[in-house]
């Protein structure tokens, strides 16, 4: 077989130059007694600007004030229809404390509130959705120049008229400033002031109440949507978070939006009482905790891990210790996600799903990575390739089946790859921009040790495992811990599970304590399901995900940053996103976790193997293994038996994947009287939830992360695994979809359409008839935000010459679709071509709107067309959701091969193997997991945009390798071959660097003159 | 302090925080030792005292005069602790305004000032005279409880055990 050039790319451990921007965080912090909550409503449509909204005012939890108030737009009658509301409505206040009338105030005077309360007061900001609800309440935005919020947005909230009537902006107050992170989190705060009072001056926490004059009042601006994710690790929306809280007064419906009627006020108040409810109960949760942690800077559940390590006294590695930069720089280079693919392509196949018990708090366990945490002393122990190769010699099933084994794996080895079976990262597709990572047969360049990898030692043991031969190992260090940490301190999680972290392994306990719970007769059902969430979310935060930060930066300018990566010596090179790593962020713990997590399905897909089985999909931590009752052959593509004359695969029988599953109960590290059996789960799915008695699942894959379960009846019709029908969640992944509206009904949440379009797909493959989708022909549209200045820039031209409450303003709403194949229009870059419009519930309206092209300078317009062959010079033919679906149904599994080792195209069905990659280069990046929602709209079509590329010069492909060949090749030659000018190539040849096109023209040249001469590569 | 219905419970809150804040964080005074929100800090005293203390400290009498129902509604004046004075005049803060500066002379508002001043002063009495009693009888049972376990077995108190 012949590999398959490709580059690899590589994660680097960045420096970037310090910054003092932690000390702001290490603040003094006291939970304000007074709490500002509010709630806007908008016109449905373009502007999006305000409606009416309400707001509440709490002092220690007692309502003292309430409040509405409207857009400056209103019109009169609307108006006249809020001053006879409040006359006919009492406020919500406290009967002996609080202001008994319902307000009823200009935007304006509402801002006077929240100045007082939120700037002056120094009281907490609550809402739901923030950045929203603050932008409606601006008069102007701009882009915030303030380091902290660079790329963000900066918004005017307070104004004032001079004496010719004019507004102006507010120096001595100040702006918000946002920058977005994702759909749940944003960075929020105010601004400084012109001209600063002395109390404003007077930093939080201040013993003497002296004024510092530096200082800036940054806020307490308190995001429910924020803080609940941080409490369960999942996005919610205000009604799903009441329901997730128990909160009593969830939201109400209100039949239509934007219409001024008493029934949507009382909505909108609803809304807030909803909002400051949940606030209370956020907070209960929160305090449960009892961290040094602000709950207003509590950005994700790993910021809350790390408050925990914190209170038990463990620093971060990497600050207590001083371990060479180029160890950290070769671990991170060995740092890979999960194991995810489609093993058998859109065959659907009688499965049983199988998933690990927390796969990374049980790794972890078992490799006793907790002793470096609380470990005096952690250093690393260079050279010891011997004793490695000896190590891994060992490696059978029967060997990792011993819990001893995962002990000794916390190591890295430099591989010299021959085809041994290794993750690897590169951009697999060419249709797709992104990389992917894949567990496939690598090759070297060169025997040379410039050329080998870094591994963590469990994929190595995994390659062993699956190859039977151990790699070319060139050099190998281990990490070891010494000692314990002085100072270590008990805790008691969520103030109910005591933790010592001195005689306990903290995840190891935490999963055991999350089984207990289930058997505890002293909890309420409602305080059990709440602790087993905060301890299934602190698991998971602490166990892996803080040890693999890195905070991607927006700098004003490019900045210099020193890269350690596969090799001793670091290099330097300027970026404009440098990467910072996180406070906990160790490479390579993070590395061998994730490492661990591969060789456990290794493990299981050897088990699977050795009995002449195969698996459907794998994703992470969950196998979903071809299996039937009885066992048997299954046609398939592919596959190395025959049935019928007709290629088929062998199905294991359910009592071979329970032994499997059985096997594995020698690696649960847990205590068994909390949590017996293996670790190895036989999932709930494959039991009927009725009769509880095993039944068959069946599995169709199209690519990693596509996959759905379903069950089929006696004659054979599919029916999804669906939450409340026939299972405890639905069993079909939104991936690749979830950013599309509903087609049906653009403004309802329901994604029940997804699980149509799949059993589509299903019956499909099963050669049964469907129905063509009512949706089909619409033009397939998404809902994205309105999330930086650089999305805005583009909206400038529907903006110009409109007052602000008129315009398009920061985090509104906006639609996108997606370009067909050759359906971009006449002379656009499809590589920066992004089409975006004003929000539009009507969907007949989306084929007749001008939609805007999000990367032109001058926001350039373009119709669109589902039905047109192609695009033109005005027009731009877009997808369907018919096209998207069908995209989906075929979208390839690129990083596998199909039965004849060609890598899998859209046509491809049945099993999949692994592809042979020759490595033709590295190129070094920072972590792969940037604007991910973004890149799902396709709001960021080029690669750069989300990775950071670190240039390394001594690695740059174009000055050692094809430059040399093109200067020692003929003039002349190289002019009839290239048709670029002599003029040009001299001076190309002299050292000036080629636009991208003719760089490529230029590398194919050289190759191609290189591999008939060998000069290229003397190993090919 | 005592609980009325507030006018503007947000600039009351606010002038409250931006007091606290200009005190400092957990601030005693240098005299008494005593902290907020037990005693009134005077911000820009220098050590930080209380403002009875304050006002001894610039020579002044530690006590004020108090109008109950306000200077509009009564001449009727006492005489309270310097403390006191504060908070009663914090309190009259958050009467409505109408009630308090009763530009009119309404004799109804008149009445409803004198009541609120009355209700004010009682309150301050009752807390300041009270407080500290109560904290000290809490200290006497954690202690009692710990020297002599539940009920203060073999102690006088011993009879004071319920059923």
């Amino acid at each position: 077989m012949t590999p398959d050039p490709l580059k690899l790319a590589i994660r680097v451990y960045p420096e970037p130059p310090s910054d003092d921007r932690e000390r702001e965080k290490l603040r003094f912090w006291r939970r304000p007694h007074q709490m500002f909550v509010f709630d806007t409503e908008c016109k449905i449509g373009t502007a999006q600007s305000l409606t009416v909204a309400c707001y509440r005012y709490y002092e220690r939890g007692i309502c003292l004030e309430e409040g509405l108030f409207f857009g400056d737009d209103l019109p009169r009658a609307d108006r006249a229809k809020l001053e006879a509301y409040v006359k006919t409505h009492a406020a919500a206040t406290d009967l002996r404390r609080g202001a008994p009338e319902l307000r009823l105030l200009s935007r304006r005077a509402f801002l006077e509130k929240l100045y007082a309360a939120g700037f002056d007061g120094r009281g907490l900001i609550v809402g739901f959705n923030l950045p929203f609800d603050l932008s409606r309440l601006a008069v102007d935005s701009g882009n915030a120049k303030d380091k902290r919020f660079a790329g963000g947005f900066s918004l005017v909230l307070w104004d004032w008229v001079d004496e010719t009537g004019k507004r102006r902006i507010n120096k001595y107050r100040p702006r918000i400033a946002i920058k977005h992170i994702d759909s749940k989190r944003a960075l929020k705060g105010f601004t400084g002031t012109f001209d600063a009072d002395p109390d404003d001056l007077i930093p939080e926490g201040s013993e003497t109440g002296e004024p510092e004059d530096k200082y800036k009042f940054r806020g307490h601006f308190l995001d429910l949507r924020t803080l609940a994710f941080v409490l369960t690790d999942r996005g919610h929306s205000l009604a799903s978070a009441c329901k997730a809280f128990g909160v009593e007064q969830g939201k109400l419906t209100v039949e239509e939006h934007g219409v001024i009627t008493p029934e949507y006020v009382d909505y909108n108040r609803r809304d807030v009482e909803a909002t400051a409810a949940l606030a209370s109960k956020l907070l209960e949760e929160y305090d449960r905790f009892d961290v040094e942690l602000q709950e207003t800077q509590a950005f994700s559940p790993a910021s809350l891990g790390k408050a925990h390590l914190r209170k038990m006294g463990i620093a971060p590695v990497l600050e207590r210790q001083t371990i060479e930069k180029r160890y950290l720089g070769y671990a991170q280079s060995a740092f890979f996600g999960g194991r995810t693919s489609a093993h058998i392509r859109k065959v659907p196949v009688p499965v049983v799903y199988t998933d690990f018990l927390s796969m990374y708090p049980t790794v972890n366990s078992l490799m006793g990575l907790w002793r470096y945490l609380i470990a005096e002393e952690v250093s690393v122990v260079p050279g010891n390739v011997s004793e490695t190769v000896d190590f891994l010699r060992t490696i059978t099933p029967e060997t990792l089946f011993d819990p001893q084994t995962w002990t000794r794996l916390p190591g890295f080895a430099r591989v010299i790859p021959n085809g041994d079976i290794l993750p690897s990262r590169a951009a697999y597709s060419v249709e797709s921009n992104d990389y992917q990572v894949a567990l496939n047969h690598l090759y070297a360049r060169s025997d040379d040790p410039k050329d080998g990898l870094w591994y963590a030692l469990p994929d190595l043991a995994a390659s062993a495992l699956l190859t039977g031969r151990v790699p070319k190992i060139v050099d190998a260090f281990k990490i070891q811990a010494r000692g314990r940490l002085p100072g270590l301190r008990k805790i008691t999680l969520r103030g109910t599970v005591p933790i010592d972290p001195a005689t306990q392994d903290f995840f190891r306990t935490v999963i055991e304590e999350r089984k207990r719970l289930a058997a505890n007769p002293a909890l309420s059902d409602e305080e059990r399901k709440r602790l087993d969430k905060a301890l299934k979310v602190l698991a998971n935060a602490t166990s892996y995900g803080i040890f693999a930060e890195m905070r991607r930066e927006e700098a004003l300018k490019d900045v210099p940053v020193t890269c350690y990566g596969i090799d001793p010596d670091p290099f330097t090179c300027k970026v404009r996103n440098p990467e910072r790593p996180g406070e906990y962020c160790f490479p390579p713990l993070a590395s061998l976790i994730t490492a661990a997590a591969r060789l456990m399905l290794a493990l299981l897909e050897r088990c699977v193997t050795d009995l002449g089985g195969t698996y459907a999909m794998e994703d992470t931590d969950s196998m979903a293994i071809v299996a039937t009752q009885r066992g048997g052959l299954i046609e398939c593509d592919g596959g190395t038996h025959r049935k019928a004359r007709k290629t088929a695969i062998k199905a294991l029988s359910w009592a071979q994947v329970a032994a499997i599953a059985k096997r594995f109960e020698a690696l649960n590290p847990y205590d068994r009287t909390a949590i017996p059996g293996s670790v190895l789960k036989i999932e709930d799915d494959n039991f009927d939830p009725k009769t509880g008695r095993q039944r068959q699942l069946w599995c169709l894959a199209i690519s990693a992360k596509r996959y759905t379960l379903f069950l089929r009846d006696l004659d054979g019709e599919p029916a999804l695994l669906r939450e409340g029908v026939n299972n405890k969640e639905d069993r079909y992944s939104e991936h690749g979809l979830g950013h599309l509206l509903n087609p049906a009904d653009p403004q309802n949440e329901d994604r029940n359409w997804i699980a149509q379009a799949w059993l589509s797909i299903v019956r499909r493959s099963l050669g049964l008839p469907t129905k063509p989708l009512r949706f089909q022909k619409r033009v397939a549209v998404g809902r994205t935000t309105v999330s930086s200045p650089a999305v805005m820039k583009p909206l400038k031209i529907l903006n110009s010459a409109k007052s602000y409450d008129k315009q398009i303003k920061p985090f509104n709403f906006i639609l996108s679709c997606h370009v067909r194949k050759l359906g971009h229009p006449v002379g656009a870059n499809p590589e920066r071509f992004h089409l975006i419009a004003p929000y539009e519930t009507d969907p007949r309206k989306w084929e007749t709107m001008r939609w805007i092209d999000q990367f032109s300078k001058d926001g350039k317009r373009y119709r669109i067309s589902t039905s047109a062959l192609h695009g033109s010079r005005t027009m731009a033919r877009v997808k369907s959701y018919g096209d998207v679906l069908r995209e989906y149904e075929y979208h390839p599994e690129a990083k596998c091969a199909d039965a004849s080792g060609a890598p899998c195209r859209k046509q491809t069905v049945g099993l999949l193997g692994r592809r042979h990659i020759g490595i033709d280069g590295f190129v070094f990046i920072g972590k792969e997991s940037n604007k991910l929602e973004a890149v799902e709209e396709a709001g960021v079509p080029s690669e750069s945009d989300v990775y950071t590329k670190f240039n390394d010069p001594g690695r740059d492909e174009w000055a050692t390798r094809i430059l040399p060949i093109l200067k020692s090749m003929p003039l002349g030659e190289l002019t009839t071959q290239t048709d670029l000018s002599r003029r040009a190539l001299c001076m190309i040849r002299a050292g000036r660097r080629p636009n991208p096109g003719n760089r490529r023209v230029l590398e194919a040249v050289a190759k191609a003159c290189s591999s008939a001469s060998s000069q290229l590569d003397p190993t090919d | 302090m005592a609980a009325h219905r507030s006018n503007d419970p947000i600039k009351t809150g606010t002038r409250r925080a931006k007091t606290q804040r200009r005190v400092g964080v957990d601030a005693t005074c240098a005299d008494c030792g005593k902290s907020a929100p037990e005693v009134p800090l005077v911000a820009r005293s220098r050590p930080k005292r209380c403002y009875a203390c304050y006002q001894i400290a610039r020579g002044k009498k530690p006590t004020e005069g108090h109008e109950i129902a306000g200077k509009s509604n009564s001449p009727i004046k006492i005489e309270v602790p310097a403390n006191v004075h504060r908070a009663l005049n914090e309190a009259q803060y958050e009467w409505p305004r109408k009630t308090l500066q009763n530009p009119d002379g309404s004799p109804a508002l008149r009445a409803t000032a004198a009541l609120r001043g009355a209700r004010d002063l009682i309150v301050e009495l009752l807390t300041t005279l009270f407080d500290s009693c109560i904290v000290l009888i809490e200290a006497i049972d954690a202690w009692l409880c710990e020297k002599h376990g539940k009920w203060w077995i073999g102690t006088p108190f011993e009879g004071w055990q319920p059923g």
